[in-house]
């Protein structure tokens, strides 16, 4: 069943835009313990996360780009409070989870669940594949051992595999795409409302990355989850996404609708990022506008504008002033004095 | 028309487990063009890399390679790379024929500065002082962009960022203006925004050495920027061979076809990608017909039986699928 209109990935998409938000972050901030520049020198703060504020409403995918040290990944484990936020707040379903205690995060984390890039380090090879989509049921105490059994084997059906014989082998056992199957498995047993997926298909061959990138869409639609989508690969993010976020050096720099942000960016990062994406397409060879440099480390962030030591458009004030994000659209966000 | 300057004809490369034999290339044959760009895709497992290797006879134990011909031909002289002596080797490898790996930091030495490894290759094959190796090591290094080159010579590969270690290898990789690059990966491990800045020096340095260029990636996107020609590898064989605009706009082989089809493609908003059933097949154990036919939509009786030949359906355009012969070829074939 189709629970909701896709206002990113499919036209239309009222349905979405009325969805109660599930999850929301308020100027989110974690960074790490300071370095120094040289012996003796100034000390560096590491902020990997920096004042973001998002929200994911329920049912849709919020995609989040960007390439390596944007924060993204620090974003994603900071949301499931693996890492503790050093500013901000988060929201579940408008409850205020920032400081919850380990009992009570317990219940959010049934509602909270992820999928990783490498799905075999995250499967204890000394369970079962039976056992590893259980783990979850037993520590919540949820059925009885036969209804537990039974949900398993479901879940396992539901993700394309073979229930029959798949519970009893390890997870050693299986192909990349496989393992990526018993992950998502798991991580569905709890029946979340939100599943953060950290780069899912990077690992994956593309003949396999398709089939895990269409059972996530069908998953979504059967159980009207909520994804927060990540992956350097920005096609594979619009395929997912019904919005898309754009993030630069711990920054959220542009956030809108799936189609406008990669049709019609307005961020010069966003553009430079869009127009370095090797088109599938021999025709269509020219190089776009190239950003300049590589991303500078965290620790040395540019003063204002993140952006600006690469920027095509920067001027003075873009050294002096920081940008914020700005509406230039319906739901659509930027943060750069010139977009 | 010249004779290509690569040419790889039946090339075989086996490794010998405990568990068995893994035929990781079986049957590999190609030819690359003057000045030319050819691109290998597959999947990974499909050979890819061990053939790029094998050509520059780099498989090491309990890898070897089986049989085959690598003919280079390189002013006047024609080499098989497979029968030459390890000293002749060693004179063309890194002058006439360098390489590019996907990660620059296992194949720089983090204990030599990166002026002394592009100077290496100078003064070796071209016998040049270490002065002049220094003063052209540092041309190289501004050709490949490096910003203040003329201070970067004497630094160490750590510190230089990912996409800059990468420019550091290629202009090794470029410094004896070698007749052909092999490039293995070699935007894979970097950003988007960077791998479009090596994309880019790739095609200049193309343009302007008249380089021919091996690629071999997994990465489509990587080969309809950059290759003219384009092989599709699966399960060690080449399935496909085609001019890029052929195997992207008219694929024949049916692997091909989907390959194409899956990728999420920017500005395309479809309900479903295409898919195929399965995994590529593990290289243990021959079958006897197409390694295709287990996952394949249009398999018909025969191709679990007979494995089809990589056959050409029209000039320049190859291809290994019984079902795709018949259609063009008629039933006879």
């Amino acid at each position: 069943m189709r629970l909701l209109g896709r206002a990113g990935r499919d036209a239309g998409g009222d349905a979405l835009n009325m969805a109660e938000t599930l999850l929301q972050t308020v100027e989110l901030t974690k960074s790490f313990p300071a370095r120094r520049a040289s012996f003796g020198g100034k000390k560096l703060k590491n902020v990997a996360v920096d004042r973001v504020s998002l929200f994911v409403r329920e049912g849709e995918t919020l995609g989040l780009v960007g390439e390596s040290g944007c924060g993204k990944s620090t974003l994603a484990l900071t949301l499931m409070r693996l890492y503790e936020p050093t500013g901000g707040r988060i929201l579940f379903a408008g409850r205020d989870i920032t400081g919850l205690g380990e009992g009570a995060l317990k219940t959010v984390r049934r509602q909270m669940q992820m999928i990783f890039q490498d799905p075999f380090a995250s499967l204890d090879p000394r369970l079962t594949v039976g056992q590893a989509v259980c783990e979850p049921l037993d520590i919540h105490g949820i059925g009885t051992r036969a209804e537990r059994r039974a949900a398993v084997g479901q879940l396992l059906g539901r993700v394309g595999l073979d229930a029959s014989d798949v519970p009893e082998r390890y997870p050693g056992e299986f192909s990349g795409g496989q393992q990526q199957r018993i992950g998502i498995a798991r991580a569905l047993a709890l029946r979340p409302r939100l599943l953060i997926c950290d780069e899912p298909v990077s690992a994956l061959d593309v003949s396999v990355q398709a089939q895990i990138l269409n059972l996530l869409r069908d998953l979504q639609d059967e159980f009207g989850l909520a994804y927060l989508f990540i992956s350097h690969n920005i096609a594979v993010t619009a395929f997912m996404s019904h919005r898309i976020g754009v993030m630069y050096l711990g920054q959220l720099v542009e956030v809108g609708p799936g189609r406008e942000v990669v049709g019609a960016p307005r961020h010069p990062y966003t553009q430079a990022l869009i127009a370095a994406v090797p088109e599938p397409d021999p025709s269509r060879r020219e190089a776009g506008v190239v950003a300049e440099g590589d991303v500078p480390e965290s620790a040395g962030r540019p003063s204002g504008c993140p952006f600006r030591t690469r920027c095509p458009l920067a001027e003075a004030r873009c050294a002096e002033e920081e940008p914020s994000l700005r509406r230039v659209g319906e739901g659509h966000e930027v943060a750069c004095h010139f977009a | 028309m010249s004779k290509p300057l690569l040419e790889v004809a039946d090339l075989c490369t086996q490794f010998d487990l405990k568990q068995g034999v893994i035929r990781a290339v079986n049957g590999v044959s190609f030819a690359l063009d003057e000045g030319r760009v050819l691109g290998v895709v597959g999947e990974s497992g499909c050979g890819k890399s061990v053939t790029a290797l094998s050509i520059m006879g780099l498989i090491d134990p309990p890898g070897h390679v089986k049989g085959g011909r690598v003919l280079f031909r390189d002013g006047g002289e024609t080499h098989d790379l497979l029968a030459l002596p390890p000293a002749q080797l060693e004179r063309l490898l890194g002058n006439r024929i360098s390489m590019i790996f996907q990660d620059p930091l296992t194949s720089l030495n983090p204990v030599l500065s990166v002026g002394y490894q592009i100077m290496e290759p100078l003064r070796v094959h071209r016998g040049m002082s270490a002065r002049r190796a220094r003063a052209q090591a540092l041309q190289l290094l501004r050709r490949v962009g490096i910003p203040g080159a003329g201070t970067r010579l004497d630094d160490y590969p750590h510190q230089f960022s990912g996409g800059m270690r990468q420019r550091v290898m290629i202009a090794m990789a470029v410094a004896c203006q070698p007749k052909l690059l092999i490039a293995d990966e070699p935007t894979t491990a970097l950003d988007v925004t960077v791998q479009a800045q090596i994309l880019n020096l790739l095609r200049e340095l193309r343009r302007e050495l008249g380089t021919s260029v091996l690629i071999i990636t997994h990465d489509l996107g990587v080969i309809a920027q950059l290759a003219d020609r384009v092989a599709v590898m699966y399960a060690g064989r080449i399935v496909e061979d085609a001019t890029v605009e052929e195997i992207f706009d008219a694929p024949r082989h049916p692997y091909t076809q989907v390959l194409v089809a899956s990728i999420p493609r920017l500005n395309e908003w479809p309900a479903r990608l295409a898919t195929i059933e399965g995994a590529p097949p593990s290289l243990r154990g021959e079958t006897e017909g197409c390694a295709f036919e287990p996952r394949c939509p249009l398999r018909v009786a025969r191709c679990a039986r007979e494995r089809p030949p990589l056959v050409e359906l029209e000039a320049g355009h190859s291809c290994a699928c019984w079902v795709a012969q018949e259609e063009t070829l008629g039933a006879t074939h």
